[in-house]
This record gives C-alpha cells, structure tokens and sequence, in this order.
C-alpha cells in the first residue's frame, strides 16, 4: 500500500495544478475548476492500468477534464445561462490594470461559446497543436482551425488586444 | 499575433493557486454537482488501496476482522444508500461488492479500483433507465430474435449527464437493428421493474382479436409449439404451450416482449459493426458518456469486456454482476473514452478466461 499511494501522490503533484487551470479557463470558476480537475484525476487514476506507458496520462487527465468540462456545461444548463448572462455584464472594472485585464479575458472567455472556448485554450493555453487538439475535442482538424479563428476574433475584439 | 492572448490566458491562469499534496480525500461533484462520494477517502476507510496495475502487483488489505458478508463500509451518493461488502464469488474468491438500490455490483479484491464506487453506484440507476428502454423498445426498433433474426444482445449509450435538469435521458442504440437515432426517456416516469422467466412447457392462451378478426401474434412464439386446445366459435382461442427455449419476458404496462435465453456465442457471429450516430447537439466525443450492454447469457460466460482497438482507450473488463442465467440479463457499463472513428469491442469470456466470442459492436459516426 505504501508505494502505489505514493506513486499516486507523485501523479498529483506532477498534474493536478495543470488540469485544474485548464478547468478554469474551461468554467471561469475556480471552485467547480478544482473540483472538476480532482473528479478528471479519480476517474482518469481509475482507469490508468489501460494506458500504454505512465506518459500517456497527462493527455489522458487532459482529455478528461475537457471532457469533464463539457459535461458540466451540457448538463448544467441553468449555470451556463447564469454564465451567458454574466458574459453580457462584464465583471466589476477593477483599478488594478492586470487585475482588469484578467477579468476581461475571463469575460471574454465566458462569451465564447465552449467549444470554441476549449479550442482556443488548448491551443494557446496548453500550446497544442492542432491534431492533437482535434484529438482531445473528438472532431477534425478543419473545425478546430474554425473554432480557433472564431475564438480569437471574439477575444481580440472583446480584449482589444 | 496570438501572444498576446496567450499571455493573458496565462495570466488569468496563474491566478489559480492549487495545492499539489494529494488529499487524503478527493471531493467528487455528482452528476447533479452536490458533492457526493469520497472514493479515496472510502478506500481508505474501507482498508482498499489503490488498485491500478501500474503501479505494481495490486494488493488489497482487507481488515484483518472482515469475513464474507461482513460490512466494509456504506455511504449515501446521490441519496442513494450504499454499502460495501466482502462476499464470495461463484469461484468462491473473494469480491468487494456495493449493494445499492435493491442491486449488487461486484469486484474482484485484486483488481478494486477506487473509482468503482461510484460507478457501482451509477449502475444502479443506469440499469434502471435501461431497462425501462428495453421494456419499451417497438418490436419495429428491436426485431424479435428468433422471427425476424434480430441480435441476443442488445446495447446502448446513454449520454448520462442530461437527465439531470431535465429528466430526459438520450441513447443510442449500439446494434444493427437498434440503430435508429435518438430516443429520449424520462427518468421520473420510469415504471417499476418487472421481469417474468416463461420456461419450457409454459402455457398461453390467445384469442382472436374482435376488431380484426385475427389471431394476434404472441411473442416469444417462434412457431415450435403445441396445441393443447381451443374453440373455433366466435371470439375462439387457442390453448398454446410453447416446447423450445426458454424465454425472458419484459413487462411494461399491458404490453411485454419476450426474448430467448440462448448461447452467447453465435449471436456474437451475426452482429457487425455499424454507426453510432452523433447527438444533434453533440461533438460526437464520447467521453464519460455511459455504455451498457445488456444479454441473455450463458452459463458459461462469467465476464464481458468492453474495450477499443487503442487501449489508452478503453475501460477493461467488467464481471458480471450476478449469475449468469435468465436472473441475470443485464450487465455492465463503461465510461468510454473515446474519439469519432472509434471502434467499440465487446468481449465474452468464460471462467478460465478463454473468450466465447466479440463483436465490434459500433464505431462512432458524425451526423
């Protein structure tokens, strides 16, 4: 019992912090981010003797909490037209400038549709190409080109960057 | 150009400060986002340790004091009361089984996995809404086996996290014959479980139908039967016992379907793989979307497997989670992890492990 548990807190600590910023730029909400990534860690640990080699694990927790996200929002559609609703009333103006800018571009993440949301964060968050995008997302290179651009132009107008 | 955006996303990141010590308890939101189950945390408390094979010989301490039967621990998830328990196996090994719902699941102790908590607990309402989709299925969505050549098997993907606002569930129906979009069930009208095994040498009556003048069709009959006796006056009928297989009759309302307790293995021959189609709403990813596949069993089939052609892919192997036999028609869910173009393997296996049959069950399509 002694090594596995520690090997498992080994995984942890190489990768909870990892996916759970990825949930919150996939919900915008800290709270649900950190719950999200520890449910995507139980679930992803649960199934890893599946996995070829212990490498594969990072992009299979990955999968999962995108995964995770998704179902969160399809599931939770009166949180999600909370959200919408948040995204049309910016968040309070904050003095600080990088404070601000923070909350602009959660504000302008939250007014992305999720799919587009996730396309931009994978590829310019996680810094994902875009096969390896199309693989998380479960669909074609073509419409992660597509969701991207559709993405990034709404951020930069909303962003003004 | 994108720097910019990637610096703030960054940033906006950064902001999120986690702790990387693994907690002795990992808060899992349900699928109704409460907070429902610890599955570390009952693991430990139940003396179960981490169970994934890569991380060396799995072992299992179980409490020195634990006997068969004895009580590990219970929970409530969902409110639903559950309750862990070391049984004895068909095999007379030893299992972890979670009782909840009237329903048991069971694990062999060397291959425990935390996360089997949950989804123990899972199974119980999954297999409820899957029975209810069986009960109702039109002869038209799901040919009768022996009449029209239909599958033994029958399958289906539900896509778990919708019935919660809602109450509406979707699935999909994973075989040839089944595959016919999506069909939606609601949960909070699920009628109450009602099953009936008609064995070998069971009697009918049927009578010929006012408004038609005909004699109506009894399912389960697939023509080998005996005449007992009748009356051909007005409103006649035939005294009918069937002299084949036995049958598993599913009951809803005034209407039931019957289908043959048969050999597993030939109807693993005559399904092929066919096109899972996509949600309207849906990307088509699968992931931690719900499969159950369900069957009459043979005795001699102790296990399925439910895998794909990529193992990074796939969830493994499943016991059953009773005794195979007429009691025991239904098995098994997965969270399937899986892509558009992936293949889905169902695999039987005996007690020696040797496989009975499998079939590629689907492979997911896009719209």
């Amino acid at each position: 019992m002694n090594e596995r548990p520690s090997r498992m807190a080994g995984l942890y600590a190489s990768h909870i912090e990892g996916a759970t910023r990825l949930a919150f730029l996939l919900t915008g909400t800290r709270e649900l981010a950190e719950d999200l990534a520890q449910d995507s860690f139980v679930k992803a640990t649960s199934r890893f003797q599946h996995l070829r080699s212990e490498d594969a694990f990072e992009g299979y927790l990955m999968k999962t909490v995108v995964n995770s996200c998704r179902a969160h929002w399809r599931r939770n559609k009166v949180e999600q037209t909370h959200a919408e609703k948040l995204a049309r009333e910016p968040r309070q103006a904050v003095r600080q400038p990088d404070v601000a800018q923070r909350l602009a571009i959660m504000d302008a993440l939250d007014a992305l549709p999720l799919r587009q949301r996730t396309a931009v964060v994978l590829r310019h968050y996680n810094d994902l190409s875009e096969r390896r995008t199309a693989d998380l997302m479960g669909c074609t290179v073509g419409t992660v080109k597509t969701l991207t651009s559709r993405g990034l132009a709404t951020l930069r107008e909303r962003t003004e960057v | 150009m994108s720097e910019p955006i990637q610096e703030l996303l960054h940033r906006a990141a950064s902001t999120v400060k986690v702790s990387t010590v693994l907690p002795d308890r990992v808060a899992r939101r349900s699928r109704r986002g409460q907070l429902i189950l610890s599955v570390m945390g009952v693991s430990l408390v139940a003396g179960l340790s981490f169970a994934a094979t890569n991380f060396g010989t799995p072992t299992v301490p179980i409490p020195p004091a634990s006997r068969p039967g004895g009580l590990l621990h219970e929970g409530n998830s969902e409110g639903t009361p559950w309750s862990m328990h070391l049984e004895h196996a068909l095999s007379s090994d030893e299992e972890v089984c979670i009782r909840a719902g009237g329903r048991s699941r069971c694990f062999g102790t060397s291959g425990f996995e935390y996360g089997d908590v949950t989804a123990a607990v899972g199974y119980v309402e999954a297999l409820d809404r899957t029975i209810v989709i069986i009960k109702t299925m039109s002869e038209a969505e799901s040919p009768s086996i022996d009449q029209e050549g239909g599958p033994l098997w029958g399958g289906l993907v539900a896509q778990e996290n919708d019935p919660d606002e809602d109450g509406a569930a979707f699935w999909y129906r994973l075989f040839p014959a089944e595959v016919s979009g999506r069909i939606e069930v609601y949960g909070a009208e699920a009628p109450p479980l009602d099953f009936e095994v008609k064995p070998v040498g069971d009697v009918y009556k049927t009578q010929v139908d006012a408004a038609s003048g005909r004699w109506p069709r009894l399912e389960g009959f697939d023509g080998e039967t005996e005449t007992l006796g009748g009356s051909v006056e007005a409103g006649g009928y035939e005294i009918i016992k069937r002299t084949t297989d036995d049958r598993v009759c599913f009951h809803l309302r005034d209407n039931y379907t019957c289908r043959a307790i048969d050999a597993v293995a030939d109807p693993f021959g005559v399904v092929a793989a066919q096109p899972l189609k996509c949600a309207p709403d849906d990307d088509c990813g699968r992931g931690n979307d719900l499969m159950i596949v369900f069957g009459e069993l043979s005795e001699n089939v102790v296990k399925v497997g439910i895998g794909g052609p990529r193992q990074d892919k796939t969830t493994g192997s499943f016991v059953l989670v009773g005794p195979p036999g007429p009691d025991c028609c239904f098995f098994e869910m997965m969270n399937y992890y899986g892509n558009a173009g992936d293949l889905i393997e169902v695999v039987a296996f005996d007690a020696a492990n040797n496989v009975l049959g499998s079939i590629v069950v689907t492979a997911l399509d896009r719209q």
